[in-house]
Protein backbone atom coordinates (compact mmCIF):
# COMPACT_ATOMS: atom_id res chain seq x y z
CA UNK A 1 0.00 0.00 0.00
CA UNK A 2 0.83 3.97 -0.17
CA UNK A 3 1.84 6.04 2.32
CA UNK A 4 0.22 9.12 1.25
CA UNK A 5 -2.53 9.07 -1.24
CA UNK A 6 -3.77 11.93 -3.39
CA UNK A 7 -7.20 12.61 -4.36
CA UNK A 8 -7.22 14.93 -7.51
CA UNK A 9 -10.50 13.91 -9.13
CA UNK A 10 -12.52 16.38 -10.43
CA UNK A 11 -9.51 19.34 -10.90
CA UNK A 12 -7.67 20.81 -13.76
CA UNK A 13 -4.07 21.81 -14.41
CA UNK A 14 -2.81 22.89 -12.69
CA UNK A 15 -4.19 21.74 -9.69
CA UNK A 16 -3.21 17.77 -9.62
CA UNK A 17 0.79 18.56 -10.85
CA UNK A 18 0.89 21.10 -7.97
CA UNK A 19 -0.73 19.02 -4.91
CA UNK A 20 2.06 15.53 -5.93
CA UNK A 21 4.96 18.12 -6.13
CA UNK A 22 4.29 19.01 -2.37
CA UNK A 23 3.19 15.80 -1.30
CA UNK A 24 7.04 14.64 -3.24
CA UNK A 25 8.67 17.54 -0.83
CA UNK A 26 6.91 16.53 2.30
CA UNK A 27 8.12 12.07 2.44
CA UNK A 28 11.14 10.69 2.56
CA UNK A 29 13.31 9.13 -0.11
CA UNK A 30 11.95 5.38 -1.00
CA UNK A 31 8.47 5.95 0.40
CA UNK A 32 5.29 5.73 -2.12
CA UNK A 33 2.58 7.86 -3.60
CA UNK A 34 -0.75 7.15 -4.66
CA UNK A 35 -2.52 9.68 -7.29
CA UNK A 36 -5.92 9.10 -7.85
CA UNK A 37 -7.51 11.25 -11.00
CA UNK A 38 -9.95 11.02 -13.49
CA UNK A 39 -8.81 13.77 -15.99
CA UNK A 40 -6.99 12.42 -18.98
CA UNK A 41 -4.70 15.34 -19.57
CA UNK A 42 -3.55 15.50 -15.90
CA UNK A 43 -2.13 11.89 -16.41
CA UNK A 44 0.36 12.66 -18.79
CA UNK A 45 1.05 15.73 -16.84
CA UNK A 46 1.51 14.14 -13.68
CA UNK A 47 3.78 11.52 -15.23
CA UNK A 48 5.93 13.88 -17.36
CA UNK A 49 6.81 15.49 -14.39
CA UNK A 50 7.62 13.02 -12.03
CA UNK A 51 9.87 11.47 -14.06
CA UNK A 52 11.71 14.29 -15.30
CA UNK A 53 13.15 14.60 -11.69
CA UNK A 54 14.48 11.73 -11.36
CA UNK A 55 11.31 9.49 -9.54
CA UNK A 56 10.22 6.17 -10.60
CA UNK A 57 6.26 5.07 -11.99
CA UNK A 58 5.55 2.03 -10.47
CA UNK A 59 2.45 1.31 -12.16
CA UNK A 60 -0.35 2.77 -13.44
CA UNK A 61 -3.77 0.95 -13.05
CA UNK A 62 -7.32 2.05 -14.69
CA UNK A 63 -10.31 1.21 -13.25
CA UNK A 64 -13.13 2.49 -15.32
CA UNK A 65 -13.28 6.43 -15.34
CA UNK A 66 -10.26 6.32 -12.79
CA UNK A 67 -7.05 6.49 -12.88
CA UNK A 68 -4.67 4.91 -10.02
CA UNK A 69 -1.06 5.80 -10.14
CA UNK A 70 1.87 4.97 -7.92
CA UNK A 71 4.89 6.73 -7.95
CA UNK A 72 8.32 5.98 -5.54
CA UNK A 73 10.83 8.70 -4.82
CA UNK A 74 14.42 8.34 -5.34
CA UNK B 1 1.86 9.16 -35.14
CA UNK B 2 1.08 10.67 -31.41
CA UNK B 3 0.18 14.59 -31.91
CA UNK B 4 2.83 16.77 -30.32
CA UNK B 5 2.14 20.68 -29.24
CA UNK B 6 5.46 21.05 -31.65
CA UNK B 7 3.43 20.01 -34.41
CA UNK B 8 -0.02 21.93 -34.37
CA UNK B 9 2.43 25.14 -33.57
CA UNK B 10 3.49 24.50 -37.13
CA UNK B 11 0.65 23.79 -38.98
CA UNK B 12 -1.23 26.65 -37.19
CA UNK B 13 1.38 29.42 -37.95
CA UNK B 14 2.13 28.44 -41.21
CA UNK B 15 -2.13 28.04 -42.19
CA UNK B 16 -2.07 31.66 -39.91
CA UNK B 17 -0.45 33.12 -42.64
CA UNK B 18 -1.56 31.18 -45.56
CA UNK B 19 -5.28 32.56 -44.96
CA UNK B 20 -4.36 36.19 -44.55
CA UNK B 21 -2.12 35.80 -47.83
CA UNK B 22 -4.58 33.65 -49.66
CA UNK B 23 -7.74 33.97 -48.45
CA UNK B 24 -8.32 37.57 -47.99
CA UNK B 25 -8.65 37.69 -44.36
CA UNK B 26 -7.47 41.35 -44.77
CA UNK B 27 -8.35 44.05 -43.46
CA UNK B 28 -7.03 44.36 -40.30
CA UNK B 29 -3.74 42.85 -40.87
CA UNK B 30 -2.57 39.92 -38.78
CA UNK B 31 -6.23 38.38 -38.43
CA UNK B 32 -5.90 34.98 -38.78
CA UNK B 33 -6.54 33.04 -35.64
CA UNK B 34 -7.92 35.34 -32.77
CA UNK B 35 -11.13 33.50 -29.82
CA UNK B 36 -11.54 36.47 -28.59
CA UNK B 37 -11.73 39.24 -31.58
CA UNK B 38 -13.92 36.41 -33.67
CA UNK B 39 -16.02 35.79 -31.46
CA UNK B 40 -16.87 39.41 -30.92
CA UNK B 41 -17.62 40.15 -35.12
CA UNK B 42 -19.84 37.16 -34.49
CA UNK B 43 -21.77 38.35 -31.98
CA UNK B 44 -21.67 42.16 -32.91
CA UNK B 45 -23.13 40.95 -36.28
CA UNK B 46 -25.76 38.97 -35.01
CA UNK B 47 -27.08 41.22 -32.42
CA UNK B 48 -26.77 44.54 -35.00
CA UNK B 49 -29.12 42.22 -37.15
CA UNK B 50 -31.62 41.85 -34.59
CA UNK B 51 -31.77 44.88 -33.02
CA UNK B 52 -30.60 47.57 -35.77
CA UNK B 53 -30.15 50.39 -33.25
CA UNK B 54 -26.77 48.64 -31.96
CA UNK B 55 -24.82 49.32 -34.75
CA UNK B 56 -26.22 52.51 -35.82
CA UNK B 57 -23.40 55.89 -35.85
CA UNK B 58 -24.52 58.98 -37.15
CA UNK B 59 -27.13 57.35 -40.02
CA UNK B 60 -25.07 54.36 -40.94
CA UNK B 61 -25.39 51.11 -39.78
CA UNK B 62 -21.54 49.63 -39.18
CA UNK B 63 -20.70 46.81 -37.51
CA UNK B 64 -18.50 47.34 -34.34
CA UNK B 65 -15.49 44.96 -35.57
CA UNK B 66 -13.27 44.12 -38.29
CA UNK B 67 -13.64 45.32 -41.39
CA UNK B 68 -13.80 41.89 -43.17
CA UNK B 69 -16.92 40.79 -41.16
CA UNK B 70 -19.25 43.17 -42.42
CA UNK B 71 -21.21 41.11 -45.12
CA UNK B 72 -20.31 37.69 -43.33
CA UNK B 73 -18.99 36.98 -40.10
CA UNK B 74 -15.88 34.77 -39.93
CA UNK B 75 -16.75 32.00 -38.39
CA UNK B 76 -13.53 30.13 -36.46
CA UNK B 77 -15.05 29.80 -32.86
CA UNK B 78 -18.10 27.14 -34.61
CA UNK B 79 -15.31 25.54 -36.35
CA UNK B 80 -13.39 24.68 -33.11
CA UNK B 81 -16.24 23.58 -30.96
CA UNK B 82 -17.01 21.38 -34.10
CA UNK B 83 -13.71 20.24 -34.75
CA UNK B 84 -13.05 19.48 -30.80
CA UNK B 85 -16.26 17.93 -30.14
CA UNK B 86 -15.81 15.68 -33.31
CA UNK B 87 -12.28 14.43 -31.60
CA UNK B 88 -13.15 13.86 -28.28
CA UNK B 89 -16.34 11.47 -29.35
CA UNK B 90 -13.88 9.66 -31.58
CA UNK B 91 -11.69 8.92 -28.71
CA UNK B 92 -14.06 8.94 -25.64
CA UNK B 93 -13.17 11.51 -24.12
CA UNK B 94 -16.17 13.13 -23.93
CA UNK B 95 -18.06 13.59 -20.17
CA UNK B 96 -20.10 15.61 -18.66
CA UNK B 97 -17.45 17.16 -15.36
CA UNK B 98 -18.04 20.21 -13.30
CA UNK B 99 -14.69 21.98 -11.38
CA UNK B 100 -13.88 21.55 -7.68
CA UNK B 101 -11.97 24.17 -6.88
CA UNK B 102 -13.01 26.87 -5.51
CA UNK B 103 -12.39 29.49 -8.29
CA UNK B 104 -12.87 27.92 -11.07
CA UNK B 105 -16.78 27.05 -10.32
CA UNK B 106 -19.10 27.87 -12.86
CA UNK B 107 -20.78 30.77 -11.49
CA UNK B 108 -17.00 32.51 -10.90
CA UNK B 109 -15.95 31.21 -14.49
CA UNK B 110 -18.94 33.58 -15.96
CA UNK B 111 -17.65 36.89 -14.44
CA UNK B 112 -13.54 35.55 -15.65
CA UNK B 113 -15.42 35.31 -19.12
CA UNK B 114 -16.65 38.97 -18.72
CA UNK B 115 -13.38 40.16 -17.44
CA UNK B 116 -11.16 38.47 -20.06
CA UNK B 117 -12.78 39.95 -23.20
CA UNK B 118 -12.89 43.43 -21.88
CA UNK B 119 -9.05 43.05 -21.29
CA UNK B 120 -8.43 41.33 -24.56
CA UNK B 121 -10.46 44.02 -26.47
CA UNK B 122 -8.47 46.95 -24.44
CA UNK B 123 -4.76 45.03 -25.06
CA UNK B 124 -5.70 44.28 -29.51
CA UNK B 125 -6.26 40.52 -29.41
CA UNK B 126 -6.00 37.26 -27.33
CA UNK B 127 -3.01 35.58 -26.46
CA UNK B 128 -2.28 33.73 -29.94
CA UNK B 129 -3.16 37.31 -31.80
CA UNK B 130 -0.68 38.56 -29.76
CA UNK B 131 2.03 35.94 -31.04
CA UNK B 132 0.51 36.28 -34.57
CA UNK B 133 1.33 40.53 -34.34
CA UNK B 134 5.07 39.42 -32.52
CA UNK B 135 5.86 37.43 -35.57
CA UNK B 136 4.36 40.55 -38.13
CA UNK B 137 6.48 42.17 -36.30
CA UNK B 138 4.79 45.40 -34.12
CA UNK B 139 6.64 46.49 -31.31
CA UNK B 140 3.69 47.33 -29.23
CA UNK B 141 2.88 43.91 -29.52
CA UNK B 142 5.88 42.43 -28.15
CA UNK B 143 6.09 44.56 -24.96
CA UNK B 144 2.29 43.27 -24.92
CA UNK B 145 3.68 39.65 -24.57
CA UNK B 146 5.65 40.03 -22.12
CA UNK B 147 2.95 41.98 -20.11
CA UNK B 148 0.98 38.58 -20.48
CA UNK B 149 3.93 37.13 -19.15
CA UNK B 150 3.88 39.30 -15.82
CA UNK B 151 0.38 39.10 -14.94
CA UNK B 152 0.89 34.78 -15.32
CA UNK B 153 3.50 34.83 -12.82
CA UNK B 154 1.80 37.42 -10.65
CA UNK B 155 -1.20 34.89 -10.98
CA UNK B 156 0.83 31.49 -10.16
CA UNK B 157 2.83 33.41 -7.02
CA UNK B 158 -0.78 33.91 -5.82
CA UNK B 159 -2.07 30.07 -6.20
CA UNK B 160 0.86 28.99 -4.31
CA UNK B 161 -0.04 30.96 -1.22
CA UNK B 162 -4.34 30.13 -1.57
CA UNK B 163 -3.88 26.32 -1.50
CA UNK C 1 -20.29 39.41 -51.09
CA UNK C 2 -17.30 37.70 -50.33
CA UNK C 3 -17.73 33.88 -48.96
CA UNK C 4 -14.15 33.38 -49.11
CA UNK C 5 -13.01 34.68 -45.89
CA UNK C 6 -15.73 32.70 -43.76
CA UNK C 7 -15.57 29.18 -45.38
CA UNK C 8 -11.48 29.08 -44.91
CA UNK C 9 -11.88 30.44 -40.80
CA UNK C 10 -14.45 27.49 -40.93
CA UNK C 11 -12.00 24.83 -42.16
CA UNK C 12 -9.00 25.97 -40.14
CA UNK C 13 -10.88 26.26 -37.05
CA UNK C 14 -11.96 23.09 -37.39
CA UNK C 15 -8.50 21.56 -38.20
CA UNK C 16 -7.09 23.81 -35.46
CA UNK C 17 -9.96 22.21 -32.80
CA UNK C 18 -9.22 18.75 -33.90
CA UNK C 19 -5.33 19.01 -33.29
CA UNK C 20 -5.91 20.72 -30.18
CA UNK C 21 -7.92 18.62 -28.42
CA UNK C 22 -5.76 15.44 -29.41
CA UNK C 23 -2.48 17.74 -28.31
CA UNK C 24 -3.71 19.57 -25.01
CA UNK C 25 -2.92 22.71 -26.63
CA UNK C 26 -2.78 25.75 -24.53
CA UNK C 27 -0.65 28.81 -24.78
CA UNK C 28 -1.07 30.90 -21.10
CA UNK C 29 -0.34 26.91 -19.54
CA UNK C 30 2.64 26.99 -21.74
CA UNK C 31 4.17 29.90 -19.38
CA UNK C 32 2.45 28.74 -16.09
CA UNK C 33 3.74 24.96 -16.45
CA UNK C 34 7.24 26.83 -17.33
CA UNK C 35 6.84 28.63 -14.07
CA UNK C 36 5.56 26.21 -11.36
CA UNK C 37 7.27 23.28 -12.77
CA UNK C 38 9.85 24.12 -15.11
CA UNK C 39 8.03 21.64 -17.81
CA UNK C 40 8.72 22.89 -21.47
CA UNK C 41 6.35 20.50 -23.47
CA UNK C 42 3.70 23.32 -24.42
CA UNK C 43 5.96 26.23 -24.02
CA UNK C 44 7.81 24.34 -27.70
CA UNK C 45 4.49 24.46 -29.17
CA UNK C 46 4.04 28.23 -28.36
CA UNK C 47 7.31 28.85 -30.23
CA UNK C 48 7.13 26.51 -32.80
CA UNK C 49 3.96 28.71 -33.76
CA UNK C 50 5.92 32.18 -33.64
CA UNK C 51 8.49 31.03 -35.85
CA UNK C 52 6.32 29.36 -38.02
CA UNK C 53 4.64 32.53 -38.48
CA UNK C 54 7.41 34.04 -39.31
CA UNK C 55 8.92 32.34 -41.86
CA UNK C 56 4.99 31.67 -43.65
CA UNK C 57 5.01 35.73 -43.42
CA UNK C 58 8.54 36.33 -44.80
CA UNK C 59 7.67 33.85 -47.67
CA UNK C 60 4.55 35.25 -48.40
CA UNK C 61 5.21 39.06 -48.83
CA UNK C 62 6.93 38.38 -51.90
CA UNK C 63 4.39 36.38 -53.09
CA UNK C 64 0.97 37.77 -52.06
CA UNK C 65 0.16 41.42 -52.28
CA UNK C 66 -1.80 41.54 -48.93
CA UNK C 67 1.20 41.10 -46.81
CA UNK C 68 3.06 44.09 -48.28
CA UNK C 69 3.06 45.45 -44.93
CA UNK C 70 4.54 43.03 -43.55
CA UNK C 71 7.58 44.07 -41.11
CA UNK C 72 4.84 46.50 -39.65
CA UNK C 73 7.74 48.67 -38.04
CA UNK C 74 9.09 49.43 -41.12
CA UNK C 75 6.14 49.12 -43.29
CA UNK C 76 2.73 49.99 -41.41
CA UNK C 77 3.40 52.42 -39.16
CA UNK C 78 3.65 55.16 -42.11
CA UNK C 79 0.36 54.06 -43.45
CA UNK C 80 -1.80 54.60 -40.73
CA UNK C 81 0.09 57.97 -40.17
CA UNK C 82 -1.31 58.86 -43.54
CA UNK C 83 -4.92 58.04 -43.19
CA UNK C 84 -5.05 60.46 -40.35
CA UNK C 85 -3.70 62.70 -42.00
CA UNK C 86 -5.58 62.96 -44.55
CA UNK C 87 -8.88 63.79 -42.23
CA UNK C 88 -6.12 66.67 -40.90
CA UNK C 89 -4.98 65.33 -38.13
CA UNK C 90 -1.20 65.29 -38.11
CA UNK C 91 0.46 62.04 -36.87
CA UNK C 92 3.73 61.64 -37.01
CA UNK C 93 4.63 58.32 -38.67
CA UNK C 94 6.24 55.88 -35.81
CA UNK C 95 7.80 52.57 -35.58
CA UNK C 96 5.14 52.28 -32.80
CA UNK C 97 2.11 52.56 -33.62
CA UNK C 98 0.24 48.52 -33.14
CA UNK C 99 -1.72 46.81 -35.79
CA UNK C 100 -5.32 48.06 -35.49
CA UNK C 101 -7.57 45.50 -33.27
CA UNK C 102 -9.81 47.32 -32.49
CA UNK C 103 -10.96 50.15 -34.55
CA UNK C 104 -12.98 51.95 -31.59
CA UNK C 105 -9.14 52.06 -29.62
CA UNK C 106 -7.29 53.44 -32.19
CA UNK C 107 -5.77 56.80 -31.47
CA UNK C 108 -2.34 58.78 -32.75
CA UNK C 109 -1.02 58.79 -29.46
CA UNK C 110 1.91 56.38 -29.08
CA UNK C 111 1.70 57.09 -24.94
CA UNK C 112 -2.41 55.89 -24.94
CA UNK C 113 -0.98 52.55 -26.74
CA UNK C 114 1.76 51.70 -24.48
CA UNK C 115 -0.69 52.13 -21.33
CA UNK C 116 -3.97 49.73 -22.81
CA UNK C 117 -1.14 47.25 -23.93
CA UNK C 118 0.12 47.15 -20.28
CA UNK C 119 -2.99 47.29 -18.50
CA UNK C 120 -4.85 44.68 -20.66
CA UNK C 121 -1.71 42.84 -20.71
CA UNK C 122 -1.44 42.19 -17.08
CA UNK C 123 -5.78 41.50 -17.38
CA UNK C 124 -5.21 39.14 -19.50
CA UNK C 125 -2.35 36.90 -17.83
CA UNK C 126 -3.76 37.35 -14.43
CA UNK C 127 -7.57 35.92 -15.44
CA UNK C 128 -6.36 33.54 -17.85
CA UNK C 129 -4.68 31.82 -15.47
CA UNK C 130 -7.08 32.06 -12.31
CA UNK C 131 -10.05 30.46 -15.33
CA UNK C 132 -7.79 27.63 -15.93
CA UNK C 133 -5.86 28.70 -19.49
CA UNK C 134 -6.61 30.52 -22.53
CA UNK C 135 -9.55 30.96 -24.04
CA UNK C 136 -8.82 28.47 -26.90
CA UNK C 137 -8.30 25.37 -24.36
CA UNK C 138 -11.64 26.61 -22.21
CA UNK C 139 -13.40 26.01 -26.00
CA UNK C 140 -11.86 22.43 -26.40
CA UNK C 141 -13.13 22.06 -22.51
CA UNK C 142 -16.37 22.73 -22.97
CA UNK C 143 -16.68 20.53 -26.61
CA UNK C 144 -15.52 17.71 -23.32
CA UNK C 145 -18.14 18.63 -21.75
CA UNK C 146 -16.77 20.92 -18.89
CA UNK C 147 -19.79 23.10 -17.00
CA UNK C 148 -17.72 25.69 -16.14
CA UNK C 149 -16.16 26.37 -19.78
CA UNK C 150 -19.45 26.62 -21.39
CA UNK C 151 -20.59 29.27 -18.75
CA UNK C 152 -16.98 30.92 -19.83
CA UNK C 153 -18.00 30.95 -23.22
CA UNK C 154 -21.44 32.90 -22.08
CA UNK C 155 -19.21 35.36 -20.10
CA UNK C 156 -17.15 36.13 -23.40
CA UNK C 157 -20.72 36.90 -25.27
CA UNK C 158 -22.10 39.20 -22.22
CA UNK C 159 -18.71 41.01 -22.14
CA UNK C 160 -18.56 41.57 -25.79
CA UNK C 161 -21.91 43.29 -25.68
CA UNK C 162 -20.70 45.30 -22.49
CA UNK C 163 -17.52 46.61 -24.43
CA UNK C 164 -19.28 48.13 -27.01
CA UNK C 165 -21.61 49.84 -25.30
CA UNK C 166 -20.04 51.19 -22.06
CA UNK C 167 -16.45 50.82 -21.95
CA UNK C 168 -15.42 52.08 -25.54
CA UNK C 169 -17.14 55.37 -25.44
CA UNK C 170 -15.27 56.09 -22.00
CA UNK C 171 -11.66 54.82 -23.11
CA UNK C 172 -12.50 56.35 -26.52
CA UNK C 173 -13.09 60.37 -24.82
CA UNK C 174 -9.80 59.64 -22.19
CA UNK C 175 -7.57 59.14 -24.68
CA UNK C 176 -8.55 60.70 -27.86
Amino acid sequence: MADVTIDVCGEVCPMPVLKTKKALENINSGQTIEVICDYPPSKENVQRFVTSEGNEVLEVKEEGDKVKILIKKR
Amino acid sequence: MKITATIVGIVAGFLAAFVQAFMHVIPPPAYGICIACHMRDLVNWIVAHIYPIYGLSKGKLIIPGGPVSYYIPVLTVIGVLIGASFAARINNEFRWKTMRVAWQKPWVEFFWGIGFMISALLMGGCPIRTALKSAYLDITAIIGFFMIFIGVIIACELIKKIS
Amino acid sequence: MDYLPAIATLCLGFIFGYLGQRARMCFIGGMRDWWLVKDTYLLKGLFAFFISALIGFSIFHFLAPAIKTFPWFINGGNLFAAKWSKIGVSATPSFMLPVPGDPITWSYKIGAHLILAIIGGLGVGFISTFAGGCPFRQHVMAAEGSRSAILYIFGLIVGAILFHKIIAPFVKALLL
